[in-house]
């Protein structure tokens, strides 16, 4: 059992390790100057094994107290000062709560992860003595992780509001209690799995779980709290059922029918992940679809009909959403006077969100991964797919298409904008009238031109549509900030118009710059990644 | 007409996959390109195909006047596998496509069926999603296209592991017709098809490439030549 132990733990250590020094491999620049026979750098193995231990220990002894920190105490002050709930009785109902909700939720007497999966059917390990040796290890770390988060909280006083106090018997208790409710679901886990051959992982053990984080909390608000004779009660049937679940999990040897059940579910649930994926930027394809454009138009113009409903549809539901929206304010404003009033007096203040409000509506990002995932990734494939020439035109071709299924939304906005200005009493500047209108449609060929010019100057994604591409990520990161923050600081600094014009000069800008690179670049960055 | 490798060279990171890897191919010969599982035969026709930047050496198309250019991407055709066609197209409108965009390269162009009839790919299948066709059916479609695009050069992965019997045997044959006008290299691991097929093997060991001369060998000999080599050392 000891050897079991040990060799689990080296097992899971060597792991980490190997993980970190992945990690640290993928960094951007470090990455690079790192020797590709990290791997076996015995030095360097040995301060990243310093640090996994170091990780180990600090979340041996703080973990509980963070869980204390961040699941309880903001309640209890939160609950005491909205209705008075007593600090004491609060604490016991929602640390009670919670242990029985984590007891359900996630039952480590079997675990499945790689180290397991690793240690019992690579390397054999016998299942039983590695499953127990584990969990013995799960047990005294959560018990010393509770006896020192119970100590520091309740002995020193830390973090615990004021007036809370516990008897030395129940910070005792406490750590105990939860190895019990451990121990006696743990027991119930397996008693269940030998009778019935099934898991209890299903829609039934996630709802009970979530009840019983819900009731956590929830009663708290009408100021209701366990009963102390009901968690006394509770505590005794635990520690009392506790024994005979600990020898039932001694003596029960379905451990590997168990792992195998686990590490199936594990891999029908990663298939149906990858399935997932797959359907969202995959559809059904119709037959029926006709053309009578030539060369790159044709291509473009089936391919654009056979998935009008991955590439249209979105694009029509948001405006739909978006006529909705405007209707319902313009209804609004008739309704309550007081709203167009205020709507007015700030109305171009909308404009420094409107690069996110356009941000969202954009269908760009998904567009290119359609067009990758069920046309260029198997067209790169051939030769004559890579013409400079054919590059070029296809691109003009899809920029069009993109471009038209993005002013969809884009000029009910457009229309919707000024329309809702006028209604709300009108606008002093008949500038604004101009402004409006402008930028959105500006910024909707933008945002159109903008991921699709990435794609191709960058082509990120790989078969399995894993973007491989740091600088892809980085410029999608600065769109999403500039689009988010950005502007929005900006708007605080200068007027609505001048940011108006901005806007309008950048996009401008950018197309005149983006669209001859890709031209010139295009034929050599857009292909297949390895 | 031949294309000359020299000293071509890559590596990932510090790993070296080409070592300098030279070997003149000739027009009129297909060769079976033999190595050890990793010795580098993907990353080879990556390289040759453009999809992966050599870190250095060339690779050069020699004319039959001697002048020497580099290559172009369409002076290849790669031929996967596992055969990759677009889902979301018909067969007939996947060559039309085709047939448009490569209109002045095309020598004596025919009509779509006419293609499709040579590979006896049925008219009723004509006008089915190539997503529905089968394993073989597809394979029939990517060879087609490479057949009709009609590089100098072309480069087959693994072919024909994935193809019944029959349509195996027609693969071989079509290979063996375009023989002398082309040049033709094909990795494979099943020694057998590269002895039935192949007019030389080149094998990629240790990151270099080297011919393995048959001189009056029998098969079998000629079989255990191979291994031979495959399994030295590299350092004799």
């Amino acid at each position: 059992m000891v050897e079991t132990f040990w060799i689990s733990r080296r097992l899971e250590i060597s792991c980490q390790v190997n993980g970190i020094l992945f990690w640290l491999k993928r960094l951007p620049v470090l990455g690079k100057k790192l020797p590709s026979d990290l791997y076996d750098r015995v030095g360097l193995k040995k301060l990243v094994l310093a640090l996994a231990i170091l990780k180990e220990l600090l979340s041996f002894f703080f973990s509980k107290l963070i869980y204390f920190g961040i699941c309880i105490i903001p309640a209890l002050l939160f609950f005491r000062q909205r209705n008075g709930v007593d600090p004491g009785a609060a604490f016991l109902h929602i640390f009670v709560c919670l242990t029985l909700a984590g007891a359900v939720a996630k039952n480590e007497i079997v675990e499945s992860d790689d180290n397991s999966r690793y240690a019992v059917f690579l390397l054999g390990m016998d299942a039983k003595r590695y499953a127990l040796a584990n969990y013995l290890y799960f047990l005294i770390k959560t018990l010393i992780g509770f006896v020192v988060a119970v100590f520091v909280a309740f002995e020193m006083a830390v973090l615990l509001p004021e007036g809370v106090k516990l008897s030395r018997l129940w910070a005792l208790l406490l750590p105990l209690l939860v190895l019990s409710c451990k121990l006696v679901y743990a027991g119930f886990y397996l008693v269940f799995f030998q009778k019935t051959d099934k898991l209890p992982e299903g829609a039934v053990t996630a709802f009970a779980a979530v009840l019983l984080f819900v009731a956590a909390y929830l009663p708290l608000l009408w100021g209701w709290t366990l009963p102390l004779r009901w968690v006394k009660l509770l505590a005794a049937a635990e520690l009392f059922l506790a024994v005979p679940a600990a020898v039932y999990l001694v003596r029960a040897g379905s451990y590997r029918r168990i792992y195998q059940r686990k590490s199936d579910l594990r891999i029908s649930a990663g298939a149906a992940m990858e399935k997932a994926i797959k359907d969202k930027f995959q559809e059904k394809l119709e037959l029926e679809a006709s053309s009578d454009k030539q060369g790159c138009a044709y291509l473009n113009d089936l391919f654009m009909q056979r998935h009008r409903k991955l590439l249209r549809r979105p694009a029509q539901r948001m405006t739909l959403i978006l006529t909705g929206i405007l209707s319902a304010l313009m209804i609004a404003m008739q309704v309550f006077p007081d709203l167009s009033e205020k709507l007015r007096a700030n109305f171009m203040g909308v404009l420094p969100y409107l690069p996110m409000v356009m941000y969202f509506i954009n269908r760009g990002e998904t567009t290119t991964k359609i067009l990758f995932f069920n046309c260029d990734s198997s067209m790169m494939v051939y030769s004559f797919y890579r013409s400079p020439q054919l590059i070029r035109s296809l691109f003009w071709e899809r920029l069009r298409s993109l471009i038209r299924i993005n002013l969809l939304p884009s000029t009910v906005l457009a229309l919707g904008l000024p329309l809702l200005l006028l209604l709300a009493g009108g606008s002093d500047s008949p500038l604004d009238y101009l402004i409006l209108p402008t930028s959105v449609l500006f910024l909707s060929v933008f945002f159109s031109t903008h991921y699709l010019v990435l794609y191709y100057l960058l082509q990120p994604y790989t078969q399995e549509l894993v973007s491989k591409s740091p600088a892809y990520s980085t410029a999608t990161l600065v769109t999403y900030w500039v689009c988010f923050f950005g502007a929005n600081k900006m708007g605080k600094l200068i007027s609505p118009t001048l940011l108006a014009a901005i806007c309008i000069a950048v996009s401008l800008l950018y197309v005149l710059v983006a669209l001859p690179l890709v031209s010139r670049l295009a034929p050599k960055t857009f292909r297949l990644r390895h | 007409m031949e294309l000359v490798v020299s000293e071509l060279k890559k590596s990932f990171e510090h790993q070296q996959v080409l070592r300098g890897a030279s070997f003149t191919f000739q027009k009129g010969h297909i060769y079976g390109l033999l190595g050890r599982n990793g010795a580098g035969k993907t990353t080879f026709f990556n390289c040759l195909n453009g999809d992966l930047q050599t870190d250095a050496g060339s690779a050069l198309l020699r004319k039959e006047n001697g002048v020497e250019r580099p290559l172009a991407y369409s002076d290849i055709g790669y031929v996967q596998s596992v055969p990759i066609v677009p889902d979301f197209l018909t067969a007939r409108e996947f060559l039309k496509f085709f047939l448009e965009i490569n209109r002045d390269r095309i020598r004596d162009p025919q009509s779509p069926d006419a293609y499709l009839d040579s590979m006896q790919i049925a008219a009723e299948d004509r006008g089915k999603l190539l997503r529905d066709y089968s394993h073989g059916m597809k394979n029939k479609m990517q060879m087609l296209i490479h057949f009709i695009a009609d590089p100098p050069i072309m480069l087959l992965d693994e072919p024909l592991t994935s193809l019944d019997v029959v349509m195996a045997e027609e693969m071989k044959q079509l290979l063996r017709r375009r023989r002398e006008s082309h040049i033709t290299i094909l990795s494979t691991h099943i020694m057998e098809l590269a002895l039935d097929l192949c007019d030389e093997i080149v094998i990629l060991h240790k990151g270099v490439l080297s011919p393995v001369i048959r001189e009056q060998l029998d098969d079998e000999d000629y079989k255990n030549r191979i291994i031979a080599a495959l399994k030295e050392d590299g350092n004799g």
